[in-house]
Formats: structure tokens, C-alpha cells, sequence
């Protein structure tokens, strides 16, 4: 039997192929390169597809997925310019290119001091030693070990096969297919700005249709290689949690009914959200180990985490004291550790590169 | 919102890039250069799965990561420059000799057609006054 749920995903077969065509033609050769239009064509068609494919289930276009789509594209061609040139020093100027988008993404998803680190640890120091080394070691030509890459097909099939794993797996875990459509029309209803336009949208049919789909899934057997794969990767401890939560919103939403009220309305509300915005990620089932100075705990069901008006979690406000919290009470020992780490490295290379005369 | 699954995917997809840069490429410095650019992948990942927590301890690890990178960096190139000292080349396959035992040698096929060797320096337009040197009737 063939599991319905990987036929859902032929587009991710088609886009790994589209990327291996894409990257190995990319790819330096030695012979004279012809057809450059078409080339970087593949690779914006790949990289285009691509973010298609993440916002198949997105609601409307927003700043944030705007700029989410910059960020990302821009790195994601640095990284492939970073691949392809043969010239070593435009290479290290592409990587800074991924670095400074990258912390973009940072910037997104509310980490300003790691931004603000990457910049200058990454794009600061790191490229900047990069690029001194390659002045030292002066090629004024393009070598031919530089034109010529090694099995460039197997290397990038593989790198792909390993995408296109990754990439299914995440989806299956993180936003199983069978429970896709009733989790977005509930989605929908817990943006719902007033009670009036809540009532009418929200019913609970769509609760009832969610939780046939989860007790349909929490029926099969895990064991079997037949059962869904969400079930057959993830296990069923998350399901127990999401039919819980269904049942709580079900008996609020009766005594809602028979009593409208403002309260009752922002209540189901915010629960529609956390239902709504759970990932289904396996929970790891022992006791966290961070304080709460480090915000929610590790081992904290999504679907109990607070969240904003759009769906995402409440971080800990002002991250640059949340970070410097967590670093001295949680995480004490790995700063130790990476100071001495830093200390050996820089007796390590300080050493090394010594000439032989000096050392006697 | 943007999905988790949407940074996931695009974390996979740079580290997916440098490892095919790692596994292809043979100049030193571009294969350190992948190896940041997997790391980079690896740290959205941390500070993603923070962010749809709710805590800071992905972006404390992203933090040790990056301590890591740094020391990484410093001794690889301490020792590309020894390397290029004695080698004159950065290329990966000089070092051959570091191989475990008993394993055969990789060789690169070397294509028999002429290569084109292009200057690798930028061509700068001439630009401001030309310095008076000074000539033989001077």
C-alpha cells in the first residue's frame, strides 16, 4: 500500500531534481562555459519554486513573509555563488553576503543580539581573516584546481537526496498533511477582530472535522509500516495532547454558546490559536533543565505556550538581558568552556604558525 | 506568521549547498568557507526552534557555535598558511600524504584540454591625475 501522504509530495521529488540539474550545471568547469543565461535561469526557476513551496498554506502576503522571502533568497543565492565561483576571493565575499541575510533572518525571528554578533564576529572578523590569507597566499591567476571540481553529479545527487529527506521529514513532523486543512480553517477563525465576525465564521464543524482526523490518526497502529507516516515517524504522545486541548476548546465553546460573553470569546480565541499554531515535533518527555529565566521550558507541549495576536510564541521580552540571564544561570559551565576553548585556539594558532627557525 | 517548516527548509537548503561545495570543491579556503556556510544553516535551525518555544537557550547555543567557528577559523588558517608555505598551492589533494593508512590515493582526472587561465585580479578603469614620474629628458 502506498502511503497517500507521500504522493502529496511529488512536488518536493520535482524540486530536488530541478536542484541537481540547477547546482551541477552551476557548478566550474574547465571547458569554456556556454548557455550563462540559461544556467542562472535553472537556478532562479529552482530557488523561485522553492519559495513557493514553503507558502502553500500561508494566509495572504504579509511584510514579514516579504521580507522572510528576500532574506532568504538572498542568501541562498549567495551561498550558491559562494559554490560556483572559481575565484576564491569572490567566494569569501558571497559567504558575506549569506552571512549578512542570514542574520536578517535572525533579526525575524526576534534575535537582535545574535544579529548584531554574526555581523560582526562573521562578517567583521571571520570574512576579513578569510580574505587576509588569501592576499598571502597570492594566485594571480585562476588555477586549474580551481576550474575543476571532483565528481560533481555524485556530489550533488547526494547532497540533494539528503535535501529532499530533510525537507520531507520536516513537513511530515512539523505540519502533518492529513491535519493541514481543518488546522487552517481554525487558524483563520482565531483571527476573527470582533465576537460578531467570530460567530460567524467559526462553527463547530471545524472543530468536530479536526478531531475525527486526529482520532482517525491516533487509531492506527504505529507499528505497522502502513500507518500514516506522521504516525509511523512521530508516535502518538503529541495527538493525546492536540485531542485534550480539542476537548477543553468543545466544552468552552457549549457554555459560550448558551452564554455569549466578551471574556468566554477571547478565551476560545487564544486557545484556537495555541491549537492552531502547535507543531507537532516529538515531545521529549523528560524534565526540562533550563530555569525559567530562559523562558518555556524545553519539554513544554506547544500547544501550552502563550501566543501573540498572529499565532507566534511570547519570547522573552528585552532578548539581550533574557540572553545574558539564561547565559549565567542555565548555561554557566558552556561559557567556561568556550572561553577555554578560545584561550587553547589562540595558543594553538599562534603556535602553528611559527616558522621553524623560531621554534629553536 | 511564517511557518516553522519554512525555516527549516531554508536552513536545509544552505547547509545542503555547502555540503555539495565541501564535497566538490578542492581549494582549502572554499571548502572553510563551506563548512561556515553549514554552520550558518545549523544556527537558524537553533534559533528558529527557540523562537517557536518561546525561550533563548537555541540562541545561546547559536552563541557557543559561533565561539566554536571562531577558534575553527583561527587554527585552519594558521595551518592553511603553514600548509601553503611548504606546498605553494592550496590544493586539497597536496596533502594527500595525511591519508589514513592503507587507503589508495584520490586522483583527480586531469582533463586534457587547454585551460583558459583568466586574471584573476579586477581590471580598474584609470581614474585621477597620473603621477609625475620622472622621465629620462626631465
Amino acid at each position: 500500500m502506498v502511503r497517500h501522504s507521500f504522493n502529496e509530495y511529488w512536488q518536493f521529488y520535482a524540486l530536488t531534481l530541478l536542484g541537481v540539474i540547477a547546482v551541477y550545471l552551476l557548478l566550474p568547469k574547465s571547458q569554456n562555459q556556454k548557455f550563462k543565461l540559461l544556467r542562472y535561469g535553472l537556478m532562479y526557476l529552482f530557488l523561485a519554486s522553492f519559495m513557493m513551496l514553503l507558502f502553500t498554506e500561508a494566509i495572504g502576503l504579509t511584510i514579514e513573509i516579504l521580507l522572510f522571502a528576500i532574506f532568504s533568497l538572498v542568501a541562498l543565492l549567495g551561498a550558491v555563488s559562494l559554490v560556483s565561483q572559481a575565484n576564491p576571493a569572490r567566494s569569501a565575499i558571497s559567504f558575506t553576503l549569506v552571512v549578512i541575510s542570514v542574520s536578517g533572518l535572525f533579526l525575524l525571528l526576534s534575535a537582535p543580539f545574535l544579529m548584531a554578533t554574526t555581523i560582526i564576529v562573521y562578517a567583521g572578523a571571520i570574512i576579513v581573516t578569510f580574505l587576509f590569507v588569501l592576499m598571502l597566499a597570492q594566485q594571480s591567476v585562476i588555477l586549474l584546481d580551481d576550474v575543476q571540481t571532483r565528481l560533481p553529479l555524485t556530489a550533488t545527487s547526494i547532497s540533494f537526496i539528503f535535501f529532499l529527506v530533510a525537507v520531507l521529514v520536516i513537513h511530515f513532523t512539523y505540519s502533518p498533511p492529513q491535519l493541514r486543512q481543518p488546522l487552517q480553517a481554525i487558524y483563520r477563525a482565531s483571527l476573527a477582530t470582533s465576537q460578531e465576525e467570530f460567530d460567524q465564521i467559526f462553527n463547530l464543524d471545524q472543530l468536530n472535522t479536526l478531531d475525527e482526523e486526529v482520532s482517525k490518526l491516533r487509531n492506527t497502529d504505529a507499528s505497522n509500516s502502513s500507518a500514516p507516516t506522521f504516525v509511523y515517524l512521530m508516535g502518538k504522545e503529541c495527538l493525546t495532547n492536540i485531542s485534550e486541548l480539542i476537548d477543553e476548546i468543545k466544552a468552552s465553546y457549549t457554555s459560550y454558546k448558551s452564554k455569549p460573553s466578551e471574556a468566554g470569546y477571547l478565551n476560545i480565541k487564544s486557545s484556537l490559536k495555541r491549537l492552531a499554531c502547535a507543531n507537532f515535533g516529538r515531545l521529549t518527555t523528560s524534565q526540562g533543565l533550563s530555569s525559567p529565566y530562559s523562558g518555556n521550558a524545553s519539554d513544554m507541549p506547544t500547544h501550552r505556550i502563550e501566543r501573540d495576536r498572529t499565532g507566534i510564541p511570547l519570547s522573552p521580552a528585552n532578548n539581550v538581558s533574557a540572553i545574558a540571564h539564561s547565559l549565567y544561570t542555565d548555561h554557566l559551565l558552556s561559557i567556561e568552556i568556550a572561553g577555554t576553548l578560545l584561550l587553547i585556539a589562540t595558543i594553538g594558532s599562534v603556535v602553528i604558525s611559527q616558522r621553524k627557525s623560531e621554534l629553536a | 506568521m511564517i511557518p516553522l517548516t519554512a525555516y527549516l527548509s531554508v536552513a536545509t537548503l544552505l547547509f545542503t549547498i555547502g555540503l555539495i561545495g565541501f564535497l566538490t570543491r578542492r581549494n582549502v579556503i572554499i571548502l572553510f568557507l563551506c563548512v561556515e556556510l553549514m554552520l550558518q544553516g545549523v544556527a537558524l535551525n537553533f534559533v528558529a526552534f527557540a523562537r517557536y518555544q518561546g525561550n533563548v537557550t537555541g540562541q545561546v547555543f547559536t552563541l557557543m557555535i559561533f565561539a566554536v567557528a571562531a577558534c575553527e577559523s583561527a587554527i585552519a588558517l594558521a595551518f592553511i598558511l603553514l600548509l601553503y608555505r611548504v606546498g605553494k598551492s592550496l590544493n586539497i589533494s597536496l596533502w594527500q600524504s595525511l591519508r589514513e593508512p592503507g587507503l589508495p590515493a584520490v586522483s583527480d582526472q586531469q582533463s586534457e584540454e587547454v585551460v583558459v587561465l583568466v586574471d584573476a585580479m579586477p581590471k580598474l578603469p584609470r581614474a585621477g591625475i597620473e603621477p609625475g614620474f620622472e622621465t629620462e629628458e626631465g
